[in-house]
């Protein structure tokens, strides 16, 4: 009798079942996931069927340039940011090529290694497109804001400096050759007269942009970051302090749609694994859960 | 098949793509446990960062701005005999000079002088930041609770985003209203409409949290795909 009343309360199949779900290996969670992802690459790229208000507002914000403007095309991202701002980074180049748009790359204050990664993709964009260096767009490489913890102060100086006076902030382009030798600079001065729209590709873009730029002269500005971040500038979005915002490998992808581009851009390609991945831990975090209330009874 | 693809008959590319797989791989090798080679990677990694930025740092920031026109006004002054106010950018290296007193006990009170003057110019600027970036936003926030179209018809979904953002903003100020105790009932509810609020952020915060990881494991994973196994391999 003892012993059957043991097996009563003792748990289920099911129950243990649901234990196990909870306390799985991790590294059965990362080998499903390297399969899912593995064959999710092997799949053609899912096409990207909607377009999100932010990015659409940055499309259009862009395309919108006239002729006698140019766009400040801030190149803060690095190897470590790669995986998001680089399929952004080749979109936005490849819309201002296409729509014949004249910019100026920089880093102001953040990546020391952004100048040369935006010169990397550039040297073959701008084959692609018969593009001429210190003509259609130029490289004026990076600025520290000075690398104290206090860099906010030296960063809110850099760009209003910048702002103020380009050629003050960057005499010379990133290999050395001073700005007024390069034609495109001798016609871009300041950001008040002469840019028409900023736009920031980094991890993280800076709000001085939006504090010591924008606020101050009204120049319109495009943040390119991480999906990590985009809740943080949502806000500013929807205040209109911001023209338009690509959020990661999704913003990128939702850009490579409006610019209908004849064979799928890496945020296409990239979006199509992370689609299933993302279907992968939705699967766990219900896995998880069943998991958990089918235990809850036991352990109350 | 090796080399099957021309655009990586380069050596260097392919040494390049090999290194960037292996590196990968030893990176990720911390998922099963801690090891020699991914511990070594971390320390080449932080110097060739460090290196790298340094010499970033000099190029196109001290040689350009500083080094360049010091040495030219240093050079009218003394060659030419003229006055070159570019010669004043020397006077840079006196406050620069101080940032180092800090190693020295009896000279630390120097170092002191331009952090007072960096917590000055700092608080000055973050004031003028966050009032530029805040002021829009809380002018923004008085909306309207019932929107009409244009044709004026009634426009429900910027109604109702409205009467929602509102909702939010409202019952998460009252949330943080630690001054007094919530008796009333009204009071009660309010935050935990608000504390609703706050955890549907936070699990959107969490979902493109989970989006860059897996970001910058895509890319690497296409990074092999693209360059080694299609561009080199040829497959």
């Amino acid at each position: 009798m003892d012993s059957m009343s043991e097996q009563n309360t003792g748990p289920t199949r099911w129950q243990r079942f649901a234990e196990r779900l909870q306390n799985l290996d991790r590294r059965i969670i990362y080998g499903v996931l390297f399969v899912v992802t593995v064959a999710a690459f092997l799949l053609p790229p899912l096409p990207v069927t909607h377009v999100g208000p932010e990015a659409r507002a940055a499309f259009n914000a862009i395309d919108a340039c006239p002729p006698d403007k140019v766009i400040i095309f801030d190149s803060s991202w690095a190897m470590w940011t790669q995986a998001e701002n680089q399929a952004q980074f080749l979109a936005l180049a490849e819309h201002m090529f296409r729509r014949n748009i004249k910019f100026v790359v920089t880093s102001v204050g953040l990546e020391p290694f952004g100048p040369k990664m935006a010169q990397d993709e550039l040297d073959k964009l701008a084959e692609k497109h018969h593009k001429k260096y210190g003509v259609d767009y130029v490289n004026l490489g990076y600025k520290s804001a000075g690398g104290s913890a206090m860099v906010g102060a030296p960063l809110g100086f850099l760009m209003e400096g910048f702002a103020r006076d380009i050629h003050a902030t960057f005499p010379t382009d990133m290999k050395g050759t001073p700005v007024n030798e390069l034609p495109l600079m001798q016609r871009v001065k300041n950001i008040k007269d002469d840019v028409y729209l900023v736009i920031c590709i980094a991890y993280e873009p800076p709000v001085e942009w939006i504090s010591f730029v924008h606020a101050q002269f009204g120049t319109p500005l495009v943040f390119a970051c991480m999906s990590i971040v985009v809740p943080n500038y949502a806000i500013y979005f929807d205040a209109g302090q911001l023209a338009g915002i690509l959020g990661g490998t999704r913003g990128a992808a939702e850009y490579e749609r409006l610019l209908e581009l004849e064979e799928p851009g890496q945020g296409t390609q990239l979006m199509t694994p992370q689609s299933f991945v993302h279907l992968l831990i939705i699967v766990f975090i219900i896995m998880g859960n069943i998991g958990y209330l089918s235990t809850l009874g036991r352990r109350r | 098949m090796l080399l099957a693809a021309v655009d990586y008959t380069d050596v260097f590319m392919i040494v390049q793509i090999a290194v960037g797989t292996l590196t990968f791989l030893v990176v990720m090798s911390y998922i099963f446990k801690d090891n020699a080679a991914y511990k070594m990677l971390t320390h080449i990694l932080l110097g060739c960062a460090t290196a790298v930025t340094i010499m970033v740092v000099f190029k196109n920031v001290l040689r350009p701005n500083w080094w360049r026109p010091m040495s030219t006004g240093v050079r009218t002054v003394l060659n030419e005999g003229k006055w070159d106010w570019k010669v004043l950018w020397l006077l840079c290296l006196v406050p620069g000079a101080m940032w180092y007193t800090l190693y020295s006990k009896k000279h630390a009170w120097m170092s002191r002088l331009v952090f007072a003057m960096f917590i000055g110019m700092g608080a000055g600027l973050a004031f003028k930041k966050y009032l530029l970036l805040i002021v829009p936003q809380v002018t923004k926030s008085f909306r309207p609770l019932i929107v009409l179209t244009a044709t004026g018809g009634f426009d429900w979904a910027t109604t109702i985003r409205n009467i929602l953002f509102t909702a939010a903003l409202v019952s998460v100020l009252v949330y943080f209203f630690f001054t007094f105790r919530a008796e009333s009932p009204l009071v009660k509810r309010t935050r935990a409409w608000g504390r609703w609020m706050m955890m549907i952020c936070f699990g959107t915060l969490f979902g493109f949290t989970v989006m860059t990881r897996m970001s910058y494991l895509l890319e690497r994973l296409w990074y092999i795909k693209t360059k080694l196994i299609e561009g080199v391999f040829g497959l």
